[in-house]
């Protein structure tokens, strides 16, 4: 008896001690994160927030003085004539955004996952947007849709833009194509657009395919030999064996391509932000309107991981 | 005699048994494999999809090759689509001049490769903590990262370059020296500090990655090890951190191209200091002041970027065995 409770006591000693233990585990492991925050960003937030509630005016070349407005800059943002407007649209298109990104990259990595020929050279090619995605590739696009636009302004049409421009298909030419065939102008407006968000949803899922192939690979294949001695066809190996087991990857994704559409530096919302920023005496108003679509986007997001994490499986014991 | 009579039943219950077991379900893949054509046209269709798909992502480069191949009179004429009729490789040596590229290239490389190699060592180390140990922060810290991820880089570039344009943390350097803090613009700094701390470009997403990396990790896999006697530290290293090299290649992958083509940071910090994100688009708008217009602008951007990507592709190409090797490999984890 007395050795039992004994027994009973050290175990309880012993777990303690693996809790204690793995308590410092943690500080060791996020101690430069940690720090990170507390001695950088945490005070690099704080001051822009404090933007966000001063009138900010540029004095001499790296200084200037703040002056305490209280919620003036959020008002006049949200009193901008394109502002509030823009925050509808961009939550309006994210959502087809998200589902179609991630059923293209899951249905796109599934395939690439297939014993197929050529299976190397197509997944080298596929992994090219990755590279691409963000960066000066992005910040050149645009900045010579800027120029040929100044050009064709300027009403020389000879010039060959064409050959420049970046857009895959000219949809003037389907658009023309779709009328010839007598269809109704709702329906070629909806293809004309579908096939224009082709090129975006293609360059702007590589890294959402990447991820879900490497969550493919960590499947292990004595799961698929089990399900397929039991006799579980194909369809219903991806459903019961493939899907709860990439689960934690879809949530990953759809965070990731949320977060995407919303930070990109191409979202008329960030350009209007920069724009407001880099104006003088606007740079509260700047810092109010990001702060203003911060809580927007968080609110969202919680909303959608929510949902989605009801969903997920996790190889684990509960 | 009964012995004989049930080993010649024996057959014939056996197809029996088969027939009733095929009529209540014959497994779909088998189906599919009766009808070749169908498996046929499956196979044509794959790779009708996977070829107009490459083709969408390849195109843009190609149309930059083009263009930068082009002489200037292929430029104006209407005629001259995708082949250039009087191919030059002007634009690329005036690029390759006015760019300073070779210096840009190899600080770029530089740069790319430290950066990633710190940010991949940190985010598997910050990953695993978020995910396997149990702490009374471990929401708070998670808030953190959620912060580093949500919060865009616009929102907080004018406090980032103060804070690196004077240096200094909770105003200790001043409080001690009287003066404003050192500037630490146009070194390496920057981007070592920001990579070490886990908040260099995009590096709260990475440390999401890995998180969910190691939530798959099955715990027994811990226990076992905690029952061998390992400590948390050499179970990471030893049984965790193995496993999950897979993904820390996507991370050093993702890392390393993306700062290669990082304009936030780069255009922050390093104004002087020659990087491949800066110097094509300040040669780009130089050197067609020299020229004329925004067309040749436009061209030499074009030719730049290409340039400033293909070094990117090359490196790619070659360690893409290697990458999709090592992501294959995470197939024995499990």
């Amino acid at each position: 008896m007395s050795t039992a409770v004994k027994n009973l006591k050290q175990k309880a000693r012993r777990r303690s001690s693996l809790e204690a233990r793995q308590q410092k585990a943690y500080w060791v492991f996020l101690i430069p994160f940690i720090l990170g925050f507390v001695c950088l960003f945490a005070g690099i937030y704080l001051d822009s927030l404090i933007y966000s509630f001063c009138e900010l005016t540029m004095k001499g070349k790296d200084g200037f003085t703040q002056e305490f407005v209280g919620f003036a800059n959020y008002a006049k943002a949200l009193q901008d004539v394109d502002y509030p407007g823009n925050i509808i649209s961009s939550v309006g298109g994210m959502i087809p955004d998200v589902l179609m990104i991630t059923f293209y990259s899951l249905f796109v990595a599934v395939l690439l996952n297939r014993d197929i020929k050529g299976r190397t050279a197509f997944r080298a090619i596929f992994f090219v947007p990755v590279i691409l995605a963000t960066g000066f590739m992005t910040k050149a696009d645009m900045t010579n849709v800027i120029a040929d636009n100044a050009w064709s302004s300027l009403g020389d049409s000879t010039a060959a833009s064409g050959t420049i421009a970046n857009g895959l298909f000219d949809s003037l030419d389907l658009q023309e194509y779709m009328m010839n065939m007598s269809l109704s102008p709702a329906i070629s407006k909806y293809v004309v657009e579908a096939v224009g968000s082709i090129f975006d949803i293609v360059n702007n899922s590589g890294v959402q395919m990447l991820l879900f192939l490497a969550g493919l690979q960590s499947i292990s294949p004595s799961i698929y030999e089990a399900s397929d001695i039991d006799g579980a066809s194909g369809w219903e190996t991806f459903w019961l064996v493939t899907f709860p087991m990439i689960s934690p990857y879809i949530l990953v994704n759809v965070f990731y391509t949320v977060v995407d559409s919303f930070t990109k530096s191409d979202n008329a919302i960030m350009q209007l932000i920069q724009e407001q920023s880099f104006k003088s005496n606007a740079m509260g108003v700047g810092a109010a309107m990001a702060w203003f679509y911060f809580l927007v986007v968080v609110i969202l997001i919680a909303i959608i991981v929510s949902i989605i994490s009801s969903f997920i499986y996790y190889q684990q014991r509960d | 005699m009964s012995e004989l009579v049930t080993k010649a039943k024996a057959p014939k219950a056996k197809k029996a048994e088969e027939r009733k077991f095929k009529k209540t379900r014959t497994p779909f893949r088998e189906r599919f494999n009766a009808s070749n054509v169908g498996s046929l046209l499956g196979k044509i269709f794959i790779y009708l999809l996977l070829i107009e798909i490459a083709f969408i992502i390849v195109y843009p480069l190609f149309t930059k090759l083009s263009a930068s191949l082009m002489s200037e009179q292929d430029m104006y004429d209407r005629t001259v689509t995708f082949i250039p009729r009087h191919p030059t490789l002007e634009n690329i040596i005036v690029v390759f001049r006015e760019s300073s590229f070779l210096k840009a290239l190899g600080n770029t490389f530089l740069i790319a490769l430290l950066a990633a190699a710190l940010q991949t060592a940190i985010c598997s180390f910050t990953g695993f903590g978020l995910a396997k140990l149990k702490s009374r922060w471990a929401n708070l810290v998670m808030g953190m990262v959620i912060l580093a991820i949500l919060i865009p880089n616009q929102v907080i570039l004018i406090p980032l370059y103060l804070k690196f344009r004077f240096f200094d943390i909770f105003g200790l350097y001043g409080l001690l020296t009287g003066e404003q803090g050192p500037s630490l613009m146009n070194t390496l700094w920057p981007i070592i500090i920001l990579s070490i701390t886990g908040y260099g470009f995009k590096n709260g997403l990475y440390i999401f990655i890995m998180r969910q990396f190691y939530k798959g990790v099955p715990e027994e896999l811990e226990e076992a090890a905690s029952i061998d006697g390992y400590g948390t530290f050499a179970t990471f290293f030893r049984i965790i951190l193995p496993m999950a090299v897979p993904m820390m290649i996507t991370i050093f992958m993702f890392a390393f191209s993306w700062q290669w083509t990082d304009t936030f940071y780069s255009g922050i910090f390093f104004s002087n200091f020659k990087v491949l994100a800066n110097t094509i688009f300040t040669m780009s708008s130089a050197t067609s002041g020299l020229t004329g217009g925004a067309f040749s602008a436009s061209m030499y951007l074009h030719t730049g970027v290409l340039m400033a990507i293909t070094p990117l592709i090359i490196i790619y190409v070659v360690a893409q065995r290697w990458i999709i090797g090592g992501i294959e490999r995470s197939g024995l984890v499990g």
